[in-house]
């Protein structure tokens, strides 16, 4: 009896052994494939709408930089901004092989009316001095292909503005420009699955935004503001859905707080 | 793993003890140990047996990679999964003694894997992911040490697997090779007696069990 005992004693201790294999662990609902989606919607406009045509700027500032700069100072300038790039200065035009070009009119481009035509990475826009530290950026539809091709731009409204102290010094994050950005407008991702998404964003208010590495000059992170945004789905699936998203004022960890379909999540 | 490894180990060694237990008889009496042809019957659990089943589903890694666009995210993540489990290999074995030093064994081996998964809107239930491998082995054994209570072996067999594969697109059949090499066995007992194994292959790296002699 002893041993029958033992023998099932075994059994069980065996079954509980396999009974406890577990490879997999369920899945995190608080961060779960929902809030998953406004993320990834935020993260799209961010890097592949919104951070190419502020690089227009961005560029048209450095180019501001390079042409005032005498010979050693823009040696340090190439080294910083375009370590990986040629420059070719021409009589009105400034060309960043393989980047970007830059087309002056004779004025800097922090006077007022100063308005200089920007070329980078496939996007054309205008960039037109309103204030000094102010500009808007006007985005040339016709000729404009994002760098990623499968998202294209229906419209484009962009004011941006850059802190400038009693001594006449913009403000900077390290070498980069601090910018204050207030955008709208729309796009649309090429066809796939059967589906189209379209998106249409707005800030709620001025959305900080700085350079992010200095070896991909047109990626910039955004903290310090937020952004409204409609995403339509047509196609195989129909679905109409609002976007809030939120960034906290820290430029080093930004918090993003995305509201979505009743669900508050952060990232 | 290195849990999963201890636990079959001191229930190895609690099944030693058992089993030399129960056939403490004939050990203590030292009479001549004399073979006896005959069959048996095994029922073994294996950890961490190399098969489709465990290979495809033991290393699971975080989402590396993100969406790259929105019409993926929307697409491709409509569901969260639960906890994922992993059987092992279950073998029941069918051996035949012939001589003193050889035996031949059939095992039939099963190794599953299942997890379920739930909508992401609903936080319903949406489908199962679940995996089967059923594996038959012809095995030859050689017992290089043979006593009333104790044998030592090794064996090798090659055999054939049966991989189902079912998740919310419907079920894969696969048919796969099989083969299990057991350098070193031990079995501790007369009729009923404790096994540990350490084997590459379909049945296992380490595997325990029980046997019984008729």
């Amino acid at each position: 009896m002893r041993n029958v005992i033992g023998i099932c004693l075994a059994a069980v201790v065996m079954s509980v052994m396999m009974a406890g294999c577990r490879v997999d662990e369920r899945e995190n609902m608080d961060t779960s494939a929902v809030g998953r989606e406004a993320l990834t919607v935020y993260q799209v406009t961010s890097e592949n709408v919104l951070s190419p045509v502020l690089a227009t700027l961005d560029l048209a500032l450095k180019a501001d930089m390079y042409v005032k700069a005498d010979e050693y100072e823009r040696y340090r300038l190439e080294n910083m901004y375009f370590e990986d790039y040629r420059m070719m200065f021409y009589d009105g035009r400034l060309e960043v092989v393989d980047y970007g070009d830059v087309f002056f009119d004779g004025k800097t481009i922090w006077e007022e009316g100063a308005s200089w035509q920007v070329a980078c990475r496939g996007v054309e826009s205008d960039i037109v001095c309103t204030a000094p530290g102010e500009w808007d950026v006007n985005l040339r539809l016709l000729y404009t292909e994002l760098p990623v091709s499968y998202y294209s731009v229906d419209s484009m409204r962009m004011h941006v503005s850059v802190d400038i102290d009693s001594s006449g010094t913009a403000q900077m994050y390290g070498n980069e420009y601090l910018y204050r950005m207030e955008a709208s407008g729309a796009y649309a991702e090429d066809q796939r699955g059967g589906i189209v998404v379209k998106v249409a964003f707005e800030t709620v208010s001025p959305t900080g935004a700085v350079c992010r590495y200095a070896g991909r000059p047109e990626s910039f992170h955004f903290f310090d503001g937020g952004f409204d945004m409609h995403m339509d789905i047509v196609g195989n699936l129909s679905r109409s859905e609002d976007i809030k998203v939120e960034l906290s004022p820290s430029i080093s960890s930004t918090l993003i707080t995305t509201r979505y379909k009743g669900r508050v999540d952060c990232w | 793993m290195k849990r999963h490894i201890l636990k079959i180990a001191v229930s190895a060694v609690f099944l030693m003890f058992l089993s030399g237990n129960i056939a403490d008889v004939s050990a203590r009496s030292r009479t001549k140990y004399v073979f006896e042809p005959g069959d048996e019957l095994r029922l073994t659990w294996g950890v961490a047996p190399l098969d489709a089943v465990t290979m495809g589903n033991a290393f699971s890694f975080p989402d590396c990679c993100p969406s790259q666009t929105i019409t993926e995210e929307i697409l491709g993540t409509g569901y969260y999964g639960g906890d994922g489990y992993l059987t092992g290999a279950v073998s029941l074995t069918y051996t035949h003694r012939f001589v003193k030093w050889f035996e031949l064994s059939g095992i039939l081996t099963y190794s599953g894997y299942y997890r379920d998964y739930f909508d992401k809107y609903t936080g319903k239930f949406a489908y199962k992911d679940n995996d089967n491998q059923f594996s038959l082995i012809p095995f030859v054994r050689f017992v290089w040490v043979h006593t009333n209570l104790v044998r030592l072996y090794s064996g090798i067999g090659l055999g054939l697997s049966v991989v189902t594969d079912t998740d919310r697109y419907g079920t894969d059949v696969e048919v796969l090779p099989a083969f299990a090499v057991t350098p070193i066995g031990i079995t501790v007992g007369k009729d009923i007696y404790g096994i540990a194994e350490l084997s590459l292959g379909n049945t296992g790296m380490f595997a325990v069990g029980l046997g019984y002699k008729f």
